[in-house]
């Protein structure tokens, strides 16, 4: 059915469906694109398309195990991966030729004295660089290898005296070194490589071949050492048959011993002192038990009497503190005391009460001699 | 009909009225107005008399447990703390205490030399008892030394000034040591008129201890004169008194004195030798090995006069050891 069949009162309605569902499908295109371009910024930024890459390149002897976008390693973190990896020409000491690209902010930690280390990654043979940090060297004259400068220009360190470096630290910037003639490499780091594991696992068996002759040459002198052995082992069987009797003699010696009535220790000590020596034992057990408690209701009662020192005399102490004149006050009553027992002394009615005692000093007077005595 | 009126003190004291009450307040009053009319008291004596007078009590303490060097150390501290308060009597008798017990160790010298600066604390005019009894000491102390001389020359001198002695037991002593010096002079006669003053005086003094000796002595003076029949009874006299008084030593030596006088004499030779072993076990607990060899040898003489020839052989033996033992 055509639209112009149709009543203008539908017509009219028709027109604003479909000028909503327009916009619905607009607004859907739109979301559509914004998501999609939020993953492009996210996968941008996990890959770091956005970020600076700097470029680094170095000489190794072999490039068994590494291969282009194999990440490069600084601290445990991937910093990059590596670009290129060529083989050097045929007159070069160093058979192979590696770049790799440094994100930002890392190549921060890539100094001058920074070197490679070529790891061993797998049993499969891959290997992986690792980028020392810099500074660990102990040397002082050290520059970071890029950085920017107060232009907010990308610099490259230039080592105008590799040998001596007496020159100083040189930048230069780097798109005016990519402008120059010839390829842009980067900075170089030197690389230690150690050899892969298939490599060493040759060598190791190699190794084994060689010394493998001179282990077989020890089975003899071992398979002489066990014959004689065992020419021992038949003498110490005859020697243990031999003292056979011996030994029968001996476990007559010590069942005699064990006999109570025969033993050595009834030789030496009788029977009665053995029971007396019990008796004494359970006596002296007895006396130690009973001790022990007394002992420890003695140190009970003596903890409580020392508490209750400790009390008195801190009660004692706190009496003297709170009074501080009651010494004086002891000291004039013992004296008033004094006088008074002086005075009722002198009384005549008690006089009588203070008799001088018996601890009077003896007689002075002297003894008559008397003679002849033997 | 009217009441009777309540007794106030139907039973118990027997009140007079207020009369009561004043005669027992004015007895009490009567009482202390007596005890303020006493003599006044010292002036308290101060810290330092206080002092020495503790280092006195204990020197005291130290001397009876007879704890020797010690107490002679106290006695020391004590005459010195006196002598810086320049009490001279308490002083001197404190260097007496010093002298005694040097005497009692054995060491005469020393008893002899601090019992001379004794005397020099002592004026007689005004101690007179006191410088007689350190004279008298000191007389007793050279007669042990053996310095019979000098003991003599100091006892005569002492005689001549016996009339201004009141003390009767000092007189009595006096006396018997001058008995004893004449005795040791060989003059018999002249010692038992010493020993019979010395009775008389120690009577007089009601001394059993001065006439235990005086009997004694008189008893062994009549002994080694060969009088035995004076001594004997003599001889019981001292002994029954020492053994009143409890004197171990002298109680050994009247027994031993009665024995060897009753040999003597040849009569009672069983009393005796009852005697003589008692003399020798008295001695053997005293531990006096010569008092011991002379029972002993007196006893064994005791046997041979009784005819016990066995238990006197049987004595010799120990006899031999014993002087071995006095030897050595």
């Amino acid at each position: 059915m055509a639209l112009h069949d149709l009543t203008p009162q539908l017509r009219t309605r028709l027109g604003r469906v479909e000028r909503l569902v327009g916009l619905f499908v607009g607004l859907a295109a739109l979301l559509l694109i914004a998501g999609f371009l939020y993953y492009i910024y996210h996968a941008a930024k996990r890959k770091g398309w956005l970020v600076t890459k700097v470029p680094y390149y170095t000489l190794m002897y072999q490039a068994e195990g590494l291969n282009v976008g194999d990440p490069v390693k600084l601290m445990g973190f991937d910093i990059g991966e590596i670009t290129q990896v060529e083989p050097m020409p045929p007159d070069s000491h160093f058979g192979v030729y590696v770049a790799f690209q440094v994100k930002e902010p890392f190549f921060g930690y890539v100094w001058t004295d920074s070197e490679i280390r070529v790891g061993s990654g797998n049993l499969l043979g891959n290997r992986y660089l690792e980028v020392m940090k810099g500074g660990l060297s102990g040397r002082t004259n050290l520059s970071a290898t890029y950085k920017w400068d107060a232009d907010r220009h990308l610099v490259m360190y230039i080592d105008p005296d590799p040998e001596n470096q007496v020159a100083g630290h040189v930048f230069e910037r780097v798109d005016m070194l990519k402008r120059k003639p010839g390829p842009f490499k980067g900075y170089f780091l030197l690389a230690y490589e150690s050899p892969p594991i298939n490599e060493q696992v040759t060598r190791l068996i190699q190794q084994v071949e060689t010394a493998l002759p001179n282990l077989l040459g020890l089975t003899n002198p071992i398979a002489a050492t066990l014959n004689q052995t065992t020419q021992l082992v038949a003498g110490l069987d005859n020697a243990v048959h031999l003292s056979k009797p011996l030994l029968t003699n001996l476990g007559a010696i010590s069942e005699q011993l064990r006999d109570p009535n025969g033993s050595l220790g009834r030789w030496l000590l009788p029977p009665a002192i053995d029971q007396q020596i019990q008796r004494a034992l359970g006596s002296a057990n007895s006396t130690l038990n009973t001790a022990e408690t007394n002992l420890s209701l003695v140190a009970s009662n003596l903890n409580r009497s020392l508490e209750n020192l400790a009390q008195i005399t801190g009660n004692l102490n706190h009496q003297v503190q709170a009074n501080s004149l009651i010494l004086s006050e002891i000291s004039s009553l013992v004296l008033n005391t004094d006088e008074l027992i002086r005075g009722l002394q002198r009384h005549w009615l008690l006089r009588g009460a203070f008799r001088k005692t018996a601890t009077e000093p003896e007689n002075m007077q002297p003894q008559p001699s008397v003679g002849g005595q033997p | 009909m009217r009441n009777k009126p309540l007794d106030r003190h139907p039973v118990g004291f027997p009140c007079r009225g207020k009369w009561g009450a004043v005669f027992v307040l004015s007895a009490l009053v009567l009482i202390s107005l007596a005890g303020c009319a006493g003599p006044q008291s010292a002036a308290p004596p101060s810290a330092a008399a206080l002092l020495a007078g503790q280092v006195r009590d204990q020197a005291e303490r130290l001397t009876r447990a007879k704890n020797w060097d010690p107490a002679i150390r106290a006695w020391q501290e004590a005459a010195d703390r006196y002598a810086l308060l320049h009490d001279r009597t308490n002083q001197a008798a404190a260097q007496h205490r010093i002298s005694r017990i040097y005497s009692e160790q054995g060491d005469l010298d020393q008893a002899h030399r601090v019992l001379s600066q004794t005397a020099g604390l002592y004026p007689e005019a005004w101690a007179p008892r006191e410088w007689w009894t350190v004279q008298i000491e000191l007389a007793q102390l050279e007669t042990s030394m053996g310095r019979q001389a000098e003991a003599g020359q100091r006892l005569d001198s002492l005689a001549t000034r016996a009339s201004s002695l009141s003390d009767p037991f000092l007189l009595g002593t006096l006396h018997n040591e001058t008995g004893l010096m004449r005795q040791r002079q060989n003059r018999p006669a002249e010692a038992d008129v010493s020993f019979r003053n010395a009775e008389k005086a120690f009577s007089r003094a009601q001394s059993p201890v001065g006439l235990a000796a005086a009997k004694c002595n008189r008893a062994q003076l009549f002994s080694a004169q060969g009088q035995a029949a004076k001594a004997l009874p003599l001889w019981s006299e001292s002994l029954r008194r020492y053994q009143n008084l409890g004197d171990a030593p002298r109680i050994a030596y009247c027994l031993l004195g009665r024995g060897e006088t009753a040999l003597q004499l040849g009569i009672h030779l069983e009393d005796a030798e009852r005697d003589l072993r008692l003399a020798v076990e008295n001695y053997r607990l005293l531990n006096h090995p010569t008092g011991k060899l002379r029972s002993l040898t007196a006893l064994a003489e005791c046997l041979r006069r009784q005819n016990k020839t066995d238990a006197a052989e049987a004595l010799q033996n120990e006899i031999l050891r014993e002087k071995r033992a006095a030897e050595d």
